[in-house]
């Protein structure tokens, strides 16, 4: 057997920044199992129970391929502890690292298709983690650089995402300020980067937001002494502005770091078939009576009245179901905020209640801090 | 970090972690698992947790205190301290592939905020926790780290087979009761039985064959331990599973060709991790040293391991009398639906009734089913005088606790201030149609009944004392 050089012996090992992030990522997909595992929406049972959004385009597809909730538990269970015993591999044993890297490629696969299933699953987290995997799985000795460049990319579009929705904030801006530092001025890179981990810190305790948890170890580790470009020039702004702007419309929900969680959404619907009469509100955050920082949805039903301003409204507790169909299943919007804001969701809900209820009449009215994004009023 | 002091490292012994990639790997693993705890209590953060539970009544003060040091928090102080402990813990298992000492700092940082937290809320309380802390608290402060973290071990898996030794398990009675019974394996009532038996059977014996000097005995212990907890995960989900499973594999390595005690040596300095394990054993004899079924009593539980029991259901019943307003709430739980692959979910309801003199004034559910929406708690003349979210979230080992429903009363007594108020509780153990009274207060403060939680309080009821 030939001892290694240390040029083989370079080649074998993985420095210890990445060989954290392969631990990183590793663990972010057992997380990511943890989460989803009391969640539903991703298996085959969920479509009887309406509680299940299908990708865009796609997912006529990908629902011929939903497996029971017991197979699909049963991998997520199994492919998750492979992914734990997979992020502590890199300690453990440093030269054996390709045997994480090839658990992280099937960890990538199945989270890929796993998130697939469900519109709702996906999240600016899940994003950055997958992209960042897919880095790490082509080639991993370049992929700390690739990875800063990405997540510049990723943080700039959820900048221009918070623009384009909410208009200028001053979190922002200096966001996008702070990114341009670090990635284009090679003097003040430290300045740059300093200020975006603050403000990664600052989100991750002030939103309780599950990206932070993952997204700022990345973003230390993806920290290098060299500048990002060795000569930054106004093309590699543009590139940047213009990938970054993608994410507005090609990453579901879209990107947000510093995300807006507390702007209220109110849904309005209305159904009517025969003489049942439904009139639901959901309303986020809740009115948070057990939690400060509660921010979860209340899903009121106003109780059939003799005129409408009779507002007692009682919290609904159980799927709204009429001769064995499910009306309204508590758990299609019982989902975080860039999930409720997607105009998607409630064209889904629409056209799937006519398909299996065939209403009389349906009205869905869905408003953001106030400004309706969508309306629909069928039948009479 | 190459500038920690060297009397700091040589307090800490760091250099047994830097030489012990077993070490290093555990240490990264303790601190990874803050954030499965982490972001479990701060996801949203919980109102119990700070200032803000006692004025919403979602909080269950832990038995060692009437008011809890959360209590003194603000919400955004304790959300920064859960928030910015669960982003410390994911950078403390980066930051170990660079150095061992600020990790190890970290670890000790990480575990009193969580000590704090756990200490005061009873709530929090669940087994994965209070393992997780004792080997948090062995790796701090023992010098022969990997010897005391296998003793440990050993101690943790008596314990969880200590606290088996009910007909629960002895008679199969858990499985028994849940519908599919142990998945994937032989149905009939004997092989339930046998199969219950043999975990315990595993939990005793399993640590004393890593001390034989026969190899095969050691590596057939550890195999068996692995497909337990394979097994048990897809039975009760991850969290127990992802403790212990890397913990055992990584104190395992060097098992296969030493026995485990092999070189060790006494010494002073090794007192303090030999007291704390003996404690711990102590802590899991505690219900055996009081009278009664620890399964409807709950006294002394929290001091070991403590099992919960399958198709538990409880009702409870608290009637508060306030000039000429009643208010009657009944709650109930009932302990799953049937179930794949861990994914646990309980029926619960609370209903209230309040009356104005003869008139009924409100009468509503103000909760159901855990993963729907969130509970609404009920508010008279602006002050919340029931929130059913501690009954509807409470896990399966606090639901049935007599001292759960005892700290509310007594929290609902000092919100609402009610001329009288009575409590009843009844249970019912593994899907059995015989129902335990546990409680019977019919004026609670007449009464004034203190809790004790070493020794047996005769206001909680047990009636199969007397059979």
């Amino acid at each position: 057997m030939i001892p290694p050089t240390s040029e083989t012996r370079n080649i074998q090992e993985l420095s210890p920044p990445l060989r954290a992030l392969l631990s990183l990522l590793l663990f972010g997909c057992f997380y990511t199992s943890l989460n989803l595992y009391p969640q539903s929406g991703y298996f085959a049972e969920s479509l009887a129970e309406f509680d299940h959004l299908p990708f865009p385009l796609a997912g006529a597809w990908r629902d011929r391929l939903l497996w029971s909730d017991y197979w699909t538990h049963g991998m997520m269970y199994a492919l998750g502890l492979l992914s734990l015993a997979g992020a502590f591999l890199p300690l453990l044993h440093p030269h054996r690292w390709q045997a994480a890297r090839a658990l992280l490629a099937i960890s990538l696969i199945w989270k890929t298709f796993l998130l697939w299933a469900d519109f709702r699953l996906w999240s600016t987290n899940e994003v950055i983690q997958l992209v960042a995997a897919g880095l790490m799985v082509i080639d991993p000795q370049t992929c700390l650089a690739r990875v800063r460049a990405t997540l510049i990319v990723l943080l700039t579009g959820s900048a221009i995402n918070d623009l384009y929705h909410q208009g200028p904030q001053f979190f922002s801006i200096l966001q996008l300020l702070a990114l341009a530092l670090w990635s284009l001025v090679t003097r003040w890179r430290g300045l740059g980067f300093g200020v975006m981990a603050i403000l990664l810190f600052y989100d991750g305790i002030a939103d309780a937001s599950y990206h932070t948890v993952v997204l700022f170890p990345m973003l230390l580790l993806s920290w290098d002494d060299q500048p990002v470009f060795p000569r930054p020039s106004p093309a590699h702004a543009l590139l940047g502005l213009f990938l970054a702007a993608l994410t507005v419309t090609m990453v579901p929900h879209g990107l947000f770091i510093l995300s807006p969680n507390r702007v209220p959404i109110e849904v309005d619907l209305r159904l009517k078939k025969k003489d049942l009469h439904y009139h639901i509100r959901i309303v986020y955050p809740r009115s948070s009576d057990n939690n400060l920082n509660d921010y979860r949805v209340g899903i009121f039903r106003f109780r059939t009245a003799v005129n409408d301003s009779d507002s007692r409204a009682e919290q609904l507790l159980e799927p709204l179901r009429d001769q064995g169909v499910v009306v309204l299943g508590l758990g299609l919007f019982n989902q975080c905020p860039e999930c409720l804001r997607e105009p998607y969701l409630y064209e889904y809900y629409r056209q799937e209640l006519q398909r299996r209820w065939q209403p009389e009449q349906l009205s869905v009215e869905a408003s953001w801090g106030g400004i309706p994004f969508y309306q629909c009023h069928d039948g009479n | 970090m190459a500038g920690w002091p060297d009397g700091l490292r040589k307090a800490l012994a760091v250099e047994e972690i830097e030489t012990d990639l077993r070490l290093r790997c555990l240490l990264g693993h303790l601190l990874v698992y803050f954030h499965v705890t982490f972001s479990n209590w701060s996801h949203p953060v919980r109102a119990s947790l700070s200032s803000a539970g006692q004025s919403t009544l979602t909080s269950v003060p832990n038995f060692l205190w009437d008011s809890p040091p959360t209590w003194l928090l603000s919400p955004g102080l304790s959300r920064l301290l859960l928030q910015g402990g669960d982003l410390l813990a994911v950078l403390g298992l980066i930051w170990v592939f660079f150095d061992c000492t600020g990790p190890l700092l970290l670890l000790g940082l990480l575990f009193a905020i969580k000590l704090f937290y756990y200490a005061s809320d009873f709530m929090l309380l669940a087994n994965y926790d209070h393992m997780h802390l004792l080997l948090v608290f062995v790796f701090l402060i023992s010098r022969s780290r990997i010897f005391f973290l296998r003793l440990a071990l050993a101690v943790l898996y008596i314990l969880s087979g200590l606290v088996k030794l009910t007909p629960s398990w002895l008679e199969g009675e858990y499985f028994l009761s849940l519908p599919g019974r142990f998945p994937l394996l032989p149905q009939d009532h004997d092989s339930v039985v046998i199969l219950c038996q043999l975990v315990i059977l595993l939990e005793f014996c399993g640590p004393l064959c890593w001390y034989s000097r026969w190899r095969w005995m050691r590596v057939f212990s550890f195999v068996n331990f692995i497909l337990f907890h394979l097994y048990s995960g897809a039975v009760v989900g991850f969290r127990y599973t992802s403790l212990m499973l890397p913990t055992i594999s990584c104190l395992f390595q060097g098992g296969w060709t030493r026995p485990f005690g092999e070189g060790f040596r006494l010494g002073r300095r090794d007192l303090a991790s030999w007291v704390t394990l003996a404690l711990a054993l102590w802590g899991g004899c505690v219900p055996w040293m009081i009278p009664g079924d620890a399964r409807l009593t709950g006294e002394g539980r929290y001091f070991g391991c403590f099992m919960y029991d399958a198709e538990r259901r409880v009702t409870f019943q608290y009637t508060m009398w306030k000039g000429d307003q009643r208010v009657e709430i009944e709650g109930e739980r009932l302990w799953q639906r049937p179930h794949n692959w861990g994914v646990f979910a309980w029926m619960s309801a609370c209903h209230v009734v309040v009356y104005e003199g003869p008139e009924k004034v409100l009468d509503r559910w103000v909760s159901s089913s855990r993963r729907k929406v969130a509970s609404r708690p009920l508010v008279l003349d602006g002050q919340v005088v029931f929130n059913p979210s501690p009954f509807d979230f409470a896990n399966a080992r606090q639901i049935g606790d007599p001292y759960m429903y005892y700290a509310y009363a007594k929290s609902m007594i000092s919100a609402y201030r009610p001329d009288r108020l009575s409590l009843t509780v009844y249970q019912q153990l593994d899907g059995h149609q015989e129902r335990h009274k546990v409680l019977d207060i019919p004026d609670f403060e007449k009464l004034n009944p203190t809790y004790h939680p070493l020794s047996r309080n005769d206001w909680i009821l047990d009636d199969t004392s007397h059979q």
